[in-house]
């Protein structure tokens, strides 16, 4: 069997096994619910959102200049078993229709067993094995989840939509831990796991385009230290990864193969009082591509992207909220302004890719806690996270741009 | 006489009337004001002003008082609550603190609100009634009434407004107690164990048992007086730590309860629960758990 047959293989079991899992996981879902009635200990939750887009230039989740575009579903239903205080099993389907980002499939988003193996009144100490929420930033474990969010999208800067699948879960284990001293907590996490790369999406945000080859998650390590004075009054964090992939190229490739590495670092300052919400996050990406894979330009083999943002939240009153955000991303921070690249591009690739500044104002409804309406107003210079995938021809994108955005979103 | 001490009226005009009606009293209704507003409500007894008399048992106020009409009463409890949602509304537009369909006996308020309502509900009561009643103010005597007949509608004005307060602070004044299920050995637990446990960070009784955490919806009063009072922390944190756990598969949230008689009904018969009550209702299916 070629290399390229193996790939299209294992592709191919692994879609069976991936259907396989989520009718289980439905069949577990659809009869949960009537277990939960007296089993207190199993919990099903679930969201759905739906947003509404409109820019007056690029495309952002779908067609979204003109008249706008529903193309922003997001659908979710989580089951929880605590089967001992010891040990606790979970999982969550994830239905996602954005744009063109991701396909439109039912996922298997998160599914683990967590054991926790000692625990007293000041610590505690776990694992947990399976398929697991990358512990990167302040949002990014429940990042498909409106009522978690601080807007209708998350700070573009640090959790990109491009790369969401690189970013949002991955396969192995993770040890974790919390100290609890007076009022503050100390938690950490450290995972070694295989990151989702089986998406196309990863491929075009590392290598430009879906190139023949596959691109392979190889084993990484994530790791996140939480400092928390009384359950979030201030809560500080520090997180990061080293995300190993390797490209094998497929059929005819005019690339060889190698390894990429991306090495994000996470910053993560909040503040919360009873009115107010302070966010604030400093994110440097490092990135590394084997001298080998031709798709990637030699100058930019070796690249550092930086991004933060500020970000206050504003409660008017119980269901009235506010938020206000400037946020920036830089991919290159040898090239701010984007020339560089231009240049070497031959201006096939416009400046504005490499950067993005945007401010963002919103407000937030909350008619009753399960319901959320949110609309939003970003006022963009740049295109840094445009998603390719809605815009095919970079060329033809513009630097400055508006994005108006309404979302409505159900829990139970 | 010190009434400044512990009356802090809101106005002036209301202060000047409360005033007089002290500068009027004995000493020994003075002693029972400062003895009920310093909230020393556990104490037993019969407590008589001149001509009012009324029965304080420690959590159940009872009213006895052949001076103290039906009609009175009636008016009282249709009052009350009508400022207290005026006054709570105020502060919900601060912290969220309430909905307009909370029943009177959801709602809790602090001392200085309560002082707030009692002063409010003593001068409406006075307008409404005892003008009519007995065609006198108190906050402007009339000298030439003769004394007697001014006491005792002062004695009975003060009656009426104690037992008001009684009613209230009995009920009301206090965040919620912390309750577990009889299963649970602890006899006290600290502050820090127990925002652990509502954070759901801590999942285990020291003796291993498992803990099932009980809570009232976000939006209730009870609910966010025990949070901000007994945790210190503010109930829209929780709520996002609670979702973080659902989200992310790492934990799960606490369980919902719509009422506290339904809470109190589910920690009783959970082995190793734990929740909160306003009001102190205990016996043998549930117990108290003091905060260190």
């Amino acid at each position: 069997m070629k290399m390229y047959d193996y790939y299209r293989y294992s592709k191919h079991v692994g879609s069976h096994l991936r259907v396989l899992t989520c009718s289980l996981a439905i069949g577990v879902c659809v009869t949960l619910p009537a277990w939960a009635i007296d089993a207190k200990s199993i919990q099903v939750h679930g969201f759905a959102s739906q947003a509404y887009t409109l820019t007056d230039k690029n495309n952002f989740f779908g067609e979204s200049t003109g008249n706008g575009s529903f193309e922003a579903t997001e659908l979710g239903v989580n089951a929880s078993w605590r089967m001992f205080p010891e040990l606790q099993l979970s999982g969550q389907l994830l239905w996602r229709k954005v744009g063109n980002i991701g396909n439109d499939k039912i996922q298997f988003d998160y599914g683990l067993v967590d054991y926790r193996f000692f625990s007293n009144e000041q610590r505690h100490h776990g694992l947990r094995f399976g398929r697991i929420k990358n512990p990167l930033g302040l949002y990014n474990d429940t990042r498909d989840v409106a009522f978690t969010r601080p807007g209708v999208i998350l700070p573009q800067s640090i959790y990109f939509e491009r790369t969401r699948d690189l970013a949002l879960s991955s396969d192995g284990g993770e040890m974790y831990g919390e100290l609890r001293f007076a009022a503050n907590t100390l938690g950490w996490e450290l995972m070694v796991a295989q990151p989702r790369t089986s998406d196309v999406d990863t491929e075009i945000a590392l290598l430009g385009a879906d190139r023949p080859g596959h691109l392979g998650g190889d084993t990484s390590v994530i790791g996140r230290l939480t400092y928390d004075h009384l359950e979030g009054r201030l809560r500080l964090a520090i997180s990061s990864a080293r995300l190993n992939m390797e490209y094998q190229p497929g059929q005819s490739d005019p690339s060889g193969g190698g390894v990429i590495r991306f090495t994000p670092t996470i910053l993560s300052a909040q503040f919360n009082s009873e009115d107010w919400t302070i966010t604030t996050e400093y994110a440097r990406r490092n990135f590394l591509f084997d001298d080998k894979i031709t798709y990637v330009p030699p100058s930019l083999k070796t690249i550092t992207g930086q991004s933060y943002y500020l970000q206050s939240e504003y409660r008017l009153t119980e269901k009235w909220e506010l938020m206000a955000r400037y946020d920036v991303a830089y991919r290159n921070v040898d090239d701010k302004t984007g020339q560089k690249f231009e240049d070497m591009a031959a201006g096939a690739i416009p400046a504005h890719t490499q950067f993005s500044k945007d401010w963002t104002v919103g407000v937030r409804w909350n008619p009753s806690p399960v319901w959320m309406v949110r609309a939003e107003q970003h006022w963009v210079n740049g295109t840094a996270w445009l998603p390719f995938q809605d815009n095919p021809d970079r060329a033809k994108t513009s630097q400055h741009w508006r994005l108006f955005t309404v979302l409505v979103s159900y829990r139970f | 006489m010190g009434q400044k001490e512990y009356l802090q009226p809101e106005d002036q005009g209301t202060y000047k009337a409360w005033t007089n009606i002290l500068a009027h009293a004995t000493e020994e209704q003075t002693r029972f004001f400062q003895t009920v507003h310093g909230k020393k409500t556990a104490s037993h007894g019969v407590y008589c002003l001149k001509g009012v008399c009324a029965r304080v048992s420690p959590y159940n106020h009872l009213f006895d008082d052949r001076n103290i009409s039906k009609s009175f009463l009636k008016m009282a409890v249709r009052l009350i609550p009508l400022k207290l949602r005026k006054l709570l509304n105020a502060r919900c537009s601060r912290t969220h603190a309430c909905h307009p369909r909370n029943r009177f006996d959801e709602i809790t308020v602090n001392s200085r609100e309560t002082d707030s309502v009692l002063l409010w509900a003593y001068n409406s009561i006075r307008i409404e009634h005892f003008t009519k009643r007995n065609n006198i103010l108190l906050d402007k005597p009339d000298k030439e009434r003769t004394s007697n007949s001014m006491y005792a509608s002062i004695a009975r004005c003060i009656g009426h407004f104690l037992i008001i307060y009684i009613a209230l602070i009995s009920a009301h004044s206090n965040a919620a107690d912390v309750i577990v299920n009889p299963s649970v050995s602890q006899s006290t637990i600290s502050q820090n164990t127990l925002r652990a446990i509502f954070g759901m960070r801590l999942l285990q009784w020291p003796n291993g048992e498992p803990i099932t955490v009980f809570v009232l919806p976000l939006k209730n009063p009870v609910h966010e007086n025990f949070i901000k009072e007994r945790l210190g922390v503010f109930p829209h944190q929780l709520e996002r730590n609670w979702d973080l756990l659902v989200f992310s598969g790492t934990g799960q949230p606490p369980i919902r309860v719509r009422s506290e008689q339904e809470m109190r009904k589910r920690i009783a018969e959970t082995p190793g629960a734990i929740g909160y009550l306003s009001r102190k209702d205990f016996d043998e299916n549930v117990r108290l758990l003091p905060i260190q």
